[in-house]
């Protein structure tokens, strides 16, 4: 045994003088290898640093397919062509996702909101139409429409996809809702019965005049373009990185913050912040915290936004007969048809629902043309599927001329393994909601498959890790223990458990949950791990 | 079986393979996009794994990668031609990704890196997906070792670079090189020694 020793610190002493640039003699690498023969230790060592050399693959990384390495060469390349044209940071653009991004945001907020203070008085003279105080005459912008579903009008005009918004447009909603993009990093949401005018649209100053009704504003953090001042007949409010809304309703301005913070002006020139999950009233005293039904409100919008894009967005177009129907875009209601709207390329799930009426569903895939178009003719259900609730299995569609095709069956339209390529296209994309979504579909479609299994985990580590759902995630690891209690994926699903336990506050459960996992996986890398959390609680 | 005792990639390529990419760089630095495409095309699995050891497995590691790919492009300007372009992305990948490690602190959540085919694949692909968890399980374990261990690790073992060339990308002396490359490999011994996983992996059940 010590010789054994002996001659593994040789070997050592060998492999070290080769890593630092010596050349082994013929007897040094027969002594090597005659080691190896007999030396189980050495030979893993030796078997796992020649597996390490870089081989043209990812290596531990996870492989990417044709698919999904494309998408993330585009991921980049159209990260590098925003920073080209100055619109875009990629550090600050990977942190908006995150949970840490109002800490970044309020550094950033305070940072500009200095600057905005000295120059409070002379862009907000300039908006209420006064005279300018050393205000510089800027270059005009245009901005675009992003999304159109209902009656959205400029002037007594109709808007449709990808119409000019200029400087003076004065835009109502008259029924459903509408997206903009004022600026590249500048979108606004206008919800039913808005009214708003553009007072501003230069590249010194956006400047958004709300008249009635509610809007909700997004201010990408990486936007490095004109300041936005919204203003309303009670004061006004200015913007850097930020989302938040403003609803004029019975003469009264309300602002609710959802991320970053704003500075809020009233008439009397009084000046005060507003922060992450405050409201506040324009020209009153007082701060109140938004409601949760009010923030799952604007979750759904805020996710419209994301969905949307004009550089480089696919128009999609879509109606149904009869119109009225819900359209569905990866989960995130678009509105009712007829639906018009410049959405990111990508793979995307098409839902299509109407009450009465056979719903439909179809996978997209967006960027092959610039436009697409869909006509859905939806078959009506008798009253006993109706009361069933029967989804679609016979929808029809037709394309834009009108011509009928064959009937679309929605039920599994794909493979296991194209369902989970899916689904990794929408995790590359950091599309959370939308990855979980093309999970439940795969579990749906072929919950036998070796694919779900893989899927369950999947989903829950997003649910935890990426849309802060520890309950929904400790459903989803439950499940696979309980299916699948000695599948491969069981310990990452058992470690998954007790950090949803731990997120969820049930530290005796954790507690437990870490303990059986030391039991069942006392060999795992992560044991070092889960033992000193056991210490810590 | 054979062993690769010292693992490591020679880049191999001549002054004119240089000049050429030179070119080509300086093409990606104008803003050609076709020129960019080909160079994160050409990089993408090198960085790739490069960020995921030196991440220790992490799944922010993904994210590390696309960080660095994009400061090769902002820097592409930057490319003269003096070592070739694998070596020259690899100083930058190890700078942006070790810089990203100090910058963001891990939450308490450790996710390691998942695949989703695990379990699920077919038996051409079985051989694969065995050595890509093995790897990472390797990664995982470099989570032991000081982020400026694991990048002289991954620079020399992932990819050969000389001891002089390591020395040069950090900005540091072959001796403080030689030194993090010991204490490294001393502490993986260690832990590979008693690894079921990659024991078995190997075929080496522990006796």
């Amino acid at each position: 045994m010590t010789r054994r020793k002996g001659n593994c610190d040789r070997v050592h002493d060998l492999w070290e003088a080769q890593t630092f640039g010596a050349v082994l003699s013929e007897k040094d690498r027969r002594l090597v290898k005659d080691h190896l023969d007999q030396c189980a230790d050495c030979r893993v060592e030796a078997g796992i640093l020649g597996e390490m050399a870089f081989d043209g693959t990812s290596g531990p990384a996870p492989e990417l397919d044709d698919l999904s390495r494309r998408r993330w060469i585009d991921d980049v390349m159209d990260i590098v062509s925003r920073q080209d044209s100055g619109a875009a940071n990629v550090s600050q653009s990977r942190t908006w996702r995150t949970s840490s991004f109002a800490a970044a945001a309020a550094i950033a907020v305070l940072a500009v909101s200095a600057i905005l203070w000295s120059a409070w008085p002379s862009f907000v003279a300039q908006s209420n139409g006064e005279e300018a105080i050393g205000y510089v005459a800027s270059d005009k912008l245009a901005g675009t429409l992003l999304l159109s579903s209902g009656d959205v009008r400029v002037g007594g005009e109709v808007l449709g996809l990808g119409s000019t918004l200029e400087q003076g447009s004065r835009i109502s909603m008259a029924r459903g809702h509408a997206v903009m993009e004022l600026t590249d990093g500048i979108s606004v949401f206008m919800d039913e019965g808005a009214q708003v005018e553009i007072r501003e649209l230069g590249q010194t100053l956006v400047d958004l005049f709300v008249k009635s009704g509610r809007i909700i504003v997004q201010v990408n953090p990486d936007h490095d373009g004109p300041p936005l001042l919204v203003t309303t007949d009670d004061g006004s409010i200015a913007v850097t990185g930020t989302v938040f809304s403003v609803a004029v309703v019975d003469g009264r301005s309300s602002v609710s913050v959802f991320r970053g913070s704003v500075k809020l002006k009233s008439e009397t020139g009084q000046v005060r912040p507003l922060r992450l999950g405050e409201e506040a009233v324009l020209g009153r005293e007082g701060v109140t915290q938004i409601s949760r039904e009010g923030e799952s409100a604007v979750s759904d919008m805020l996710r419209t936004l994301e969905l949307l894009t004009s550089k480089e967005g696919i128009a999609l177009e879509i109606d149904s007969v009869p119109a009225g129907a819900a359209v569905f875009v990866d989960g995130v209601e678009l509105g009712i048809t007829p639906v018009r709207a410049s959405v990111r390329a990508g793979y995307r799930r098409l839902d299509i629902k109407k009450e009465g009426f056979e719903s439909v569903r179809e996978l997209l895939e967006l960027g092959v043309e610039r436009k697409l178009t869909r006509v859905f003719e939806l078959g009506e259900l008798s009253q006993t599927e109706v009361a069933s609730s029967v989804t679609s299995e016979t929808a029809r569609r037709k394309t834009s001329d009108s011509k009928k095709i064959s009937p679309v069956s929605t039920g599994p339209v794909a493979t296991p393994a194209e369902m989970i390529a899916r689904a990794q296209v929408f995790r590359m994309e950091r599309n959370w909601a939308a990855a979980v979504g093309a999970y439940g579909d795969l579990i749906d479609a072929h919950p036998s498959s070796a694919q779900a299994r893989a899927a369950l985990v999947s989903m829950g580590n997003i649910q935890l890790e990426n849309l802060n759902k520890p309950r929904a995630a400790l459903k989803v690891f439950d499940a696979y223990l309980a299916r699948f209690g000695k599948g491969t994926l069981a310990r990452e699903a058992s470690f998954g458990r007790a950090n949803a336990l731990r997120a969820l506050g049930k530290s005796g459960q954790e507690r437990a949950a870490l303990e059986s996992f030391l039991r069942d996986y006392p060999d795992s890398i992560l044991a070092q791990r889960v033992k000193t959390r056991l210490d810590e609680i | 079986m054979i062993l690769h005792m010292i693992p490591g990639e020679k880049a191999g390529l001549s002054s004119a393979d240089n000049k050429a990419d030179v070119g080509m760089m300086s093409l990606a630095a104008s803003g050609y996009k076709s020129a960019q495409r080909q160079i994160v095309d050409r990089l993408l699995n090198r960085v790739r794994s490069t960020a995921l050891y030196l991440a220790a497995g992490h799944q922010d590691a993904e994210d590390y990668a696309q960080m660095a790919i994009i400061e090769i492009l902002r820097s592409a300007g930057s490319y003269r031609g003096e070592s070739s372009l694998e070596s020259w992305a690899q100083k930058i990948t190890v700078r942006t990704v070790m810089r990203q490690i100090k910058k963001r602190r891990w939450r308490g959540q450790f996710m390691v890196v998942t695949d989703e085919f695990e379990g699920a694949v077919d038996a051409c692909a079985e051989t694969d997906l065995s050595r890509r968890r093995a790897l990472r399980q390797v990664a995982v374990l470099f989570g032991d070792l000081k982020p400026g261990v694991r990048a002289v690790m991954t620079m020399k073992l992932v990819h050969g670079h000389s001891i002089s060339e390591i020395a040069r990308m950090l900005d540091t002396n072959e001796h403080n090189v030689r030194y993090r490359l010991r204490v490294g490999r001393q502490k993986l011994r260690r832990r590979l020694k008693n690894d079921p996983v990659l024991r078995e992996w190997i075929g080496e059940e522990r006796q």
